[in-house]
């Protein structure tokens, strides 16, 4: 190696220097510092009211073995997929809609962004909506009540996992949306007019080749809204009622007024292994489908 | 899905709605109903949301009673919303200075340079996007008491910045990808070192995609429970006291506050979104880097 | 005079291994007009990118004037670049871009208006100046860019590929003026180009480049009648290139025969056998077809082959003549001012084509394509 190329690679190196120590001291010291303790944490051992440094396996064997626990995370497992797959059963005919069936290009694109607003507008607002509509003296009821349907408020609506998965699969459907709109753009339009013009029907067309295709953009769609509602603690404490804690509810109470951090970390941890898992193997099985497409 | 009926199967005389479309077909109307329902389904709450904020009656429940403005004057003559918003505000401003802050260079380092553990780096950095925020936050919470630092807005305020850099990094990395790298070399040729060529040509050129988040940044942080809900001392953020307002029942002056909340976030987002599409648009996609 | 840009051996070796640039040397004379020529990925931008500073090589040195700038960045070299695809501020005016380089010099406000007035008016886009450049047709970025890099007095002004991105008709003007621009101001340009027609008409001096190496150095003449390799004879001109045996070497001159037809040629300091194989090349401009066998000129070959084609080129018809080759052997015949009474070879007849030993240029097999 060259004089030459040897002082270009100092002065790269003092220009990354220049530019990277700070925000790397930065990453370093307010997030994975971070998460490193509370990975420490999730092991050490609680005395009341002190946690102790301790490297046991305790509180995940009481996330496993404590019937309270383990069917709470049984629970958010349930409801994340409740919600994911009524997300998709809406998301796919508008996606379908807005790609297949608007045919004006800007009138489609101010669809979309319609449909894809409400998911940065703010999320408290839109899961404390669902209660003034549920409720006792809510919307619904008083909407029933006026066109004479019952004369008793319905309880049913608000307070209970009905209630819960409504909110959120409202809350999260444009995460399903935006993957799904995206994968029926890509695909040519002249594959389905093809597959038409060999006298296949429309259903078997969308059997056959949009839906096919379509499938990594659904595997990003059940993936967000996945990991978006098993980690929510808010809508199930808003409209959930007594029956609906999640995990994330749990690691809130173990941080608060319970004060048993260590309890906590640990269900965290949980929490985190099962969204990074389910996003490596989504990334995983998105590749080689989009290999197998071609 | 339903059956298929194209026009031209149908023997002639068959009954014809006039609808006024092109070509009328079940599958087209279905999935119109579909689309339209779901739509609304999205816009509904939104719409109700805005509705109650200007009816008098104290219980949110139908048939509408009288147009009024008084829940948004209660709103605004209560001072521990207003102190809430004003938390908010600050906490939002100084969460986008972080993220310009640290965003920046990191996408930068990201862009032009290669070094050990750039894949994991990549990945790391959006975790706090793409794990739930409470992860974050308890995290942080039992950082920052492990280094006894006590909590206040200025905790929030890093436990935001830190949560929503990602969204900094993220879009600046993708526009520094897309822009002409040349005319830095431009720059470089006609004399400019790396610092004046960064304020005067790298700067102006991703300026909008700047705004752009930050802006996005700013409404996010402005409607952030997650994290905040650990990490705050006794000062209230907004979605802090609405959140605990809400709680405990509803009242109309949280409609009055949110439908003020929602109108002013959708607007910013437009701008955002507006913005950064025109940057792209204006200056086009760089070319491949050819090593000839 | 001692050159004004120097490469020393230079060597470029990208990650990845790939060799881009390989033991490169080359001196440039001040004031002189120095083309790179090659196809792309033959590593004449990268060469010109390492005298821009954009690069630096792995080994060697560069030398600018007597100082070595092999280290230097590109903000410290007094030379400019005109860009391909011209890399213009976007957000700048025109006056803007063109001021950038005095603005960064510390130069001052009226200086600055000065020189950039001046400037514009040199390239003749005086009325121009306070658009943005996406207002711009592509003739005028490329001056804009031009002016740019003119606007710091460069010792040396670097052009990459500068002309590609015109149509074929303002490429073919502004290469005449790009010409007149150099002589105007008598400074050094080295221009990289992949288009031989560009190299031929501007170039004081055209380096051809294959592969990373520099397989020729010589003026466009040079290039065109006594190519060094049948890799430049091809990149060049059109040019009818055939394998062919040394039948006989006869001091200076060898005789090489090609499908039945024996062809003198000059060996011109290459060292033919008896029997070895060769690759032998000759311009269609440069051969006649033989009207009457008889008046064949003393010393000139004879090719014979049946007429394949007749194409005509506006000024001249090119006659493919069938050899028994996968490729014909052409003619160009000029045409005479009365066109409608040239008689043209009838496809399908038998040719003989008269070959001038002078301009027939042989190479040994080994130096292949």
């Amino acid at each position: 190696m060259s004089e030459a190329s040897r002082d270009y690679g100092r002065r790269r190196a003092l220009g990354f220097a220049a530019l990277f120590t700070g925000p790397a001291l930065w990453w370093a010291t307010v997030l994975l510092a971070p998460y490193a303790l509370m990975f420490a944490i999730s092991f050490y051992s609680k005395q009341f009211p002190f946690m102790i440094p301790d490297f046991q396996f305790g509180n995940y064997i009481k996330l496993f073995s404590e019937n309270q626990y383990y069917t709470v995370l049984l629970r958010s497992l349930k409801v994340a997929f409740f919600v994911s797959c009524l997300a998709f059963a809406l998301a796919y005919p508008l996606s379908y809609f807005l790609v297949f069936i608007v045919r004006r290009p800007r009138l489609r694109l101010f669809l979309y962004v319609a449909t894809i607003i409400p998911l940065w507008v703010s999320y408290l607002l839109r899961a404390y909506t669902w209660k003034t509509i549920l409720g006792t003296e809510g919307i619904l009821n008083s909407f029933l009540i006026l066109v004479g349907l019952t004369d008793e408020p319905v309880q049913l609506f608000l307070y209970n996992q009905f209630a819960m998965i409504v909110t959120m699969t409202y809350i999260y459907i444009p995460f399903m949306v935006m993957p799904l709109y995206a994968s029926l753009e890509k695909i040519p339009r002249s594959l389905i007019e093809a597959s038409k013009d060999c006298g296949v029907g429309n259903l078997k067309t969308f059997l056959r080749i949009t839906l096919p295709l379509t499938v990594p953009g659904i595997l990003v769609g059940f993936t967000f809204t996945f990991c978006l509602s098993t980690g929510d603690f808010i809508a199930p404490q808003l409209v959930g009622g007594p029956y609906s804690n999640m995990v994330a509810n749990v690691v809130a109470t173990q941080f608060g007024i319970a004060n048993n951090w260590p309890l906590g970390s640990a269900f965290a941890m949980i929490l985190l292994f099962i969204v990074l898992g389910i996003v490596t193997l989504s990334d995983k099985f998105e590749r080689t489908g989009r290999l197998n497409v071609g | 899905m339903t059956q298929v009926h194209r026009k031209d199967d149908r023997p002639e005389g068959t009954f014809h709605i006039p609808l006024g479309f092109a070509s009328w077909d079940v599958n087209r109307v279905t999935l119109g109903i579909a689309g339209a329902s779901v739509l609304g389904f999205l816009y509904l709450p939104i719409v109700v949301l805005m509705i109650f904020s200007f009816n008098s009656n104290p219980i949110t429940r139908l048939p509408l009673t009288e147009w009024t403005l008084k829940w948004y004057d209660t709103a605004f003559s209560n001072e521990v919303l207003l102190i809430a918003l004003a938390n908010s505000v600050i906490v939002g401003a100084g969460a986008v200075a972080i993220c310009l802050v640290i965003g920046v260079p990191t996408a930068l380092a990201l862009d032009r340079y290669e070094f050990p553990g750039k894949a994991v780096l990549r990945r790391f950095v959006i975790l706090p996007l793409t794990l739930p925020g409470l992860i974050t936050g308890v995290s942080m919470l039992a950082f920052f008491n492990m280094m006894g630092v006590s909590l206040s807005l200025a905790t929030v305020l890093i436990g935001h910045g830190t949560a929503l850099t990602a969204i900094v990094v993220t879009n600046v990395f993708a526009r520094l990808q897309r822009y002409d790298r040349r005319i830095e070399e431009a720059s470089a040729d006609l004399g400019a070192g790396p610092l004046r060529t960064f304020w005067y040509v790298t700067l102006p050129n991703i300026r909008s995609t700047l705004i752009g988040s930050s802006l996005i940044a700013f409404t996010l942080s402005f409607d952030e429970i997650p994290v905040t809900f650990f990490l705050t001392g006794r000062d209230n953020t907004l979605p802090m006291y609405i959140w605990s307002t809400v709680r405990r029942g509803i009242t109309p002056e949280i409609n009055a506050i949110g439908s003020i909340i929602i109108a002013v976030s959708i607007c910013l987002l437009l701008v955002a979104v507006f913005i950064m599409r025109g940057e792209d648009r204006r200056s086009g996609p760089r070319r491949a880097r050819q090593a000839k | 005079m001692s050159p004004i840009v120097r490469l020393e051996n230079v060597t470029k070796r990208f990650a990845g291994n790939v060799l881009a640039v390989d033991d490169v040397s080359l001196d440039v004379r001040r004031g002189e007009f120095i083309t790179l020529l090659g196809e792309s990925g033959c590593g004449k931008t990268t060469t010109l990118r390492m005298i821009g500073g954009f690069e630096t090589p792995t080994s060697g040195r560069i030398y600018l004037g007597d100082r070595d700038i092999t280290a230097l960045p590109p903000y410290r070299r007094r030379v400019n670049t005109v860009f391909q695809d011209y890399a213009l501020f976007p957000h700048m005016s025109v006056e803007a871009n063109v001021g950038y380089g005095l603005k960064i010099a510390r130069a001052s406000r009226s200086e600055i208006a000065a020189t950039v007035a001046e400037t514009l008016r040199m390239v003749g886009l005086e009325d121009k100046s306070r658009q943005l450049p996406h207002q711009l047709s592509g003739g005028q970025k490329q001056r804009v860019a031009l002016a740019r890099a003119l606007v710091r007095k460069p010792e040396v002004l670097l052009l990459d590929e500068p002309l590609s991105a015109l149509d074929a008709k303002l490429r073919a003007a502004m290469r005449v003026e790009l010409k007149h621009l150099h002589e105007q101001l008598g400074l050094t340009f080295i221009f990289v180009t992949h288009d031989q027609t560009e190299a031929l008409v501007m170039s004081d001096r055209i380096i051809v480049m294959h592969e990373g190496r520099l397989v020729q150095d010589g003026t466009p003449t040079a290039l065109y009648d006594r190519p060094a390799s049948p890799y430049v004879a091809g990149f060049i001109g059109a040019s009818n290139m055939f394998p062919a045996r040394v039948v006989a070497v006869n001091g200076g001159d060898i005789v090489a025969r090609l499908r039945g037809s024996d062809v003198r040629c000059r060996a011109n300091g290459r060292t033919f056998r008896e029997g070895s194989d060769a690759i032998i090349c000759v311009r269609p401009s440069k051969v006649a077809i033989l009207e009457d066998e008889a008046s064949l000129p003393e010393g000139f070959s004879v090719v014979r082959g049946v007429v394949r084609d007749c194409l005509f080129h506006g000024d001249s018809y090119r006659v493919e003549v069938d050899i028994r080759e996968a490729e014909p052997f052409m003619v160009d015949v000029k045409l005479p001012d009365d066109v409608s009474h040239a008689v043209l070879p009838v496809p399908g007849s038998s040719i003989a084509v008269a070959v001038n030993p002078a301009v027939v240029t042989a190479f040994l097999a080994e130096e292949a394509w």
